[in-house]
């Protein structure tokens, strides 16, 4: 477990980390999320070991991994969001660059890098020059490179910037493949509704102060205290208009052209309790469903200033 | 294992033309004033010929070539090597790795001093006039290159110091020109007045405050430590004419050659700057 305590990091007067605390499980996918100087890139960096905290500590199991830079070499694997690459350094050399910057031995070396080209899909380019690669072939490699000393958890820094929406798709294909391999995955990203589609937890940061952590629907209920539940009826539409207009605990009710959308509030008991009385009321259903909500939504109303809502 | 740094910097350096037109141009300095100067030895000879004994001056002209060359040539392979990384955006990546931050400034070193190496082995044709005259061992020849190789760590580290400082590598490259222009021109001034000034004022024996005096000044010099291989290696005195120790007495003897001096200070220097370059990426030392 990956656990931030009580981070902080000031450049003079300027607090840019300000006492940040969270915990992230092993196998997460966490989202790191937060507008422009929320302090994400600051958070990465000190967990990656490129910048030293001004207080606070970062541990991987109990280890203090700020106190134990090799660890953290060992346990971390950081993909900025800006990075370069060499001229006239061929992808298979690239990677052997790195390999041998994390003192693999070379005898190990040509089967795993195979194994990462293919995991990022790029097995067919090894021979090309790093250069002549595109945009998300690049980002690609480099999330290859930050795995190539198999590191328990994988920091990446805005990883989809500046793709265009195919790369962007085949960089999330590769970073759930890596979440089934059990890696933890910390990824911090504008692109909210991708991260909610990916993530299995977010961390919403503004002022470097972590405003909500949690699922994309904790998070929802957090706010709003509403569940959003949409359910579909097998014809019978007026019939559950009518009953769902009779329940206290239902508002906002939106009639769609093949669904009803409701506001609900209540816990897990309550929502199948409103399942049984449809059920009961002899209506068809086809599909009952919570919905995740907007994340766009629940971020501006999070980093907008409405604070206190968190 | 190779320093994985110094094993990518000549991977892709030697794809490059650039580094061929570098090493062209430096042997054919060294070829051009290697002709010039056969070609005026001949020219004052009565029967087209020369003296075999000169032949040793060009040893002497071809090694102090070469200096100059490597003292032009460390400073701008060095002084883009961290701030080359930071304009590229790989010295993060480079920091995140297992390699310590001395072994990447010690790699970035190792690298170009292997260009220089390559440099001085790409002019050893230009050398061999001399083996067929004879006169010059390759003895001689292998210290003197020990020499120049120790002198361009010195100034690389610099080089590479500066790099890890300013984030443009003209003002590390000027940085170093500088320095190396104060190490050799200036601690000769310095000297010289210092020295003039002495003897006017007390009008004692020179001797006497010279030893600390010649240490004190020429232990970082390059020069110094040149023409005193060079003297070491052909018996001649340019060392003690140049430092006017020749015509005092019994010229002055040194109880440990200039050159061991200038080896050693080049040594302790590079390993302070390589010291200070690494903790200067270190951000754990931020």
């Amino acid at each position: 477990m990956l656990e931030v305590n009580n981070l902080v990091k000031t450049y003079g007067r300027f607090t840019a980390v300000n006492d940040l605390s969270f915990k992230i499980e092993k196998g997460t996918i966490f989202g790191f999320v937060g507008p422009n100087g929320a302090g994400k890139t600051t958070t990465m960096k000190i967990m990656a070991g490129l910048m030293r905290a001004t207080r606070g500590s970062i541990t991987i199991d109990g280890d203090d991994i700020t106190k134990n830079p090799s660890l953290l070499k060992d346990k971390i694997g950081y993909m900025p969001d800006f990075f370069g690459v060499y001229d006239n350094l061929k992808v298979s050399e690239y990677m052997d660059f790195y390999a041998g910057a994390y003192y693999i031995p070379v005898s190990e070396r040509a089967e795993l890098i195979d194994n990462l080209l293919e995991i990022v899909n790029l097995t067919e380019k090894k021979e090309f020059y790093v250069d002549s690669l595109s945009r998300g072939m690049k980002q690609r490699l480099c999330l290859a490179r930050s795995l190539i000393h198999d590191p328990e958890i994988l920091i990446l820094d805005e990883p989809a910037s500046g793709l265009d929406p195919r790369a962007r798709v085949e960089m999330k294909d590769v970073l759930k493949q890596l979440g089934s391999m059990g890696k933890t995955i910390i990824i911090s990203s504008h692109i909210l509704p991708e991260l909610a589609e990916m993530c299995t937890e977010i961390g919403i940061i503004d002022h470097g102060v972590m405003q909500a952590q949690g699922t994309v629907l904790q998070i929802m209920r957090m706010l709003s205290k509403k569940r959003i539940i949409s359910i579909k009826p097998l014809g019978k539409m007026e019939a559950l208009l009518s009953l769902l207009k009779e329940l206290p605990n239902v508002s906002n009710i939106i009639e769609n052209e093949d669904n009803i959308e409701i506001s609900f509030d209540g816990e897990d008991n309550d929502v199948a309790d409103l399942l049984t009385k449809i059920i009961k009321a002899d209506i068809p259903v086809v599909a009952f469903k919570e919905k995740d909500g907007d994340l766009e939504e629940i971020f501006m109303q999070i980093t907008g200033g409405d604070n206190k809502n968190a | 294992m190779l320093n994985p740094i110094l094993r990518r910097e000549v991977q892709t350096s030697l794809r490059s033309w650039k580094i061929f037109g570098v090493i062209a141009a430096y042997v054919g300095v060294i070829t051009f004033f290697a002709v010039l100067y056969i070609k005026a030895t001949m020219s004052g000879s009565l029967y087209s010929g020369f003296d075999p004994k000169d032949i040793v001056y060009l040893y002497a002209l071809l090694s102090g070539l070469q200096l100059g060359l490597i003292l032009m040539t460390a400073p701008a392979l060095t002084a883009g090597s961290i701030s080359g990384e930071r304009e590229r955006q790989t010295l993060d990546l480079l920091i995140v790795t297992r390699m310590s931050p001395f072994s990447i400034v010690f790699g970035k070193l190792l690298s170009s001093i292997g260009l220089i190496l390559l440099m001085i082995i790409a002019a050893m044709p230009v050398y061999a006039v001399l083996f067929y005259f004879g006169g010059v061992s390759l003895f001689y020849l292998l210290g003197m290159t020990v020499f120049m190789l120790v002198t361009a760590c010195m100034v690389g580290s610099m080089g590479i110091f500066f790099s890890a400082i300013y984030k443009k590598t003209m003002v590390s490259m000027v940085l170093v020109y500088l320095i190396i222009g104060v190490l050799v021109v200036g601690t000769l001034v310095g000297y010289l007045s210092y020295s003039t000034i002495y003897i006017q004022a007390y009008k004692q024996i020179y001797d006497y405050i010279s030893l600390p005096a010649l240490y004190g000044f020429f232990f970082l010099n390059p020069g110094a430590g040149f023409f005193s291989v060079i003297d070491a290696q052909l018996g001649t005195n340019f060392f003690d004419e140049i430092t006017m120790t020749y015509w005092i007495g019994n010229g002055l003897k040194m109880p440990v050659e200039m050159w061991i001096v200038n080896m050693i200070g080049d040594i302790l220097v590079s390993g302070l700057f390589l010291k200070l370059a690494s903790l200067k990426i270190n951000p754990g030392k931020k």
